[in-house]
């Protein structure tokens, strides 16, 4: 009586390890492309951290010389 | 009774386990078909920025005396240290680490470090200790960026008040960083006019009351004492120098950025701009 609800049991659960396995690998994948951004991207907010330096001294200096004056 | 309960737990789990692989399904879907593609394409406009925003790495290396190679493979040391630490920390890392480069282009350095006299001098002097002599590559660097600005400056008179702090030492080594500094030069005209630039500096500073040295490096310390370097004003007033060494240097070295040299030219003139009025 049980045969043929083991059965169809056992044929959906296959496809679920199937789809696991490549929900997996397509996570890995996702991984991998997030990380080579992250590492490329490090190279902008290192010069968004200088250019951001660059203005507070130039504020800075701009106001303490007295240069600073409004914007055109 | 029995039976059809187990029936019906059997038919519910064949329910379930039929939602979840098609659950597992659409999110295999999802991430294949939308996600994955819309992330490299991000990727991509993240490089064209990248690529665009180059020049201004080329910069803010070559106006800072650094070099942030290190930052696309080895970016994670440097990387991690708060924005106004980074700069300074990546400059001591790349001085210790990437000494090799800094041979090839020694003139950049020493604008910076002759103007910062505290922090770099124990850099320079540790360099010197472990290498003396400015030929071997490595130690030289740190020499090399300070020893040509001190020549100078020791030659004239009154830088000697700002520059008090470059120990008697490192004289000899400062000569040789310039004999070395100035080879690399094709135009001996260019060391003339980075001493005419520096006197004029001089000039303005001992009438400003030393306004870009002592000035500038007062801010950057009280908010960020290290990286005082890279945002401090005398780096600025140094960057005339820098310009005509860049500008030179750029028949030379291949690498140089064509914008850098405009921008520092800008800069210097904007920096005399500034300076003029306060004289």
């Amino acid at each position: 009586m049980e045969n043929p609800y083991e059965q169809v049991h056992q044929s959906i659960l296959a496809r679920i390890v199937n789809n696991v396995e490549r929900l997996n690998e397509s996570v890995v994948t996702l991984n991998q492309e997030l990380q080579n951004i992250n590492a490329r991207n490090k190279n902008l907010q290192i010069m968004g951290q200088m250019s951001e330096n660059y203005h507070k001294s130039v504020q800075f200096n701009m106001t303490a010389t007295n240069q600073k004056r409004e914007p055109l | 009774m029995a039976e059809e309960s187990l029936e019906r737990l059997d038919q519910e789990i064949t329910l379930h386990l039929q939602q979840i692989d098609s659950n597992l399904s659409y999110c295999f879907n999802t991430i294949t078909q939308d996600i994955i593609p819309h992330v490299s394409q991000y990727g991509n406009v993240c490089d064209q920025v990248m690529d665009s925003c180059n020049w201004l790495k080329t910069m803010f290396q070559e106006a800072g005396n650094l070099q942030i190679e290190a930052v696309g493979g080895s970016e994670t040391p440097i990387a991690p240290p708060a924005v106004t630490n980074s700069q300074n920390k990546e400059e001591s890392s790349e001085q210790s680490s990437l000494q090799t480069l800094f041979p090839g282009r020694p003139r950049l350095g020493p604008d910076s470090s002759s103007i910062v006299a505290p922090p770099v001098p124990v850099l320079a002097a540790g360099n010197e200790r472990v290498g003396p002599e400015p030929t071997t590559t490595l130690t030289t660097t740190g020499k090399v960026l300070q020893l040509p600005d001190s020549s100078d400056e020791e030659r004239n008179p009154k830088t000697a008040n700002d520059y008090n702090s470059v120990s008697a030492d490192r004289a000899d080594n400062l000569d040789h960083s310039a004999r070395v500094s100035s080879a690399p030069d094709p135009d001996g005209s260019t060391v003339q006019r980075q001493r005419r630039k520096r006197k004029l500096s001089l000039l303005l500073q001992q009438q400003y009351g030393s306004s870009s040295s002592s000035v500038a490096p007062s801010p950057a310390q009280l908010k960020r004492p290290i990286s005082s370097n890279l945002d401090s004003s005398p780096i600025r007033n140094k960057d005339s120098s820098l310009q005509i060494e860049s500008t030179k240097q750029n028949p030379a070295h291949p690498d140089t950025v064509i914008y850098f040299p405009t921008r520092d030219d800008d800069a210097v003139v904007n920096n005399d701009k500034d300076m003029t009025p306060g004289t």
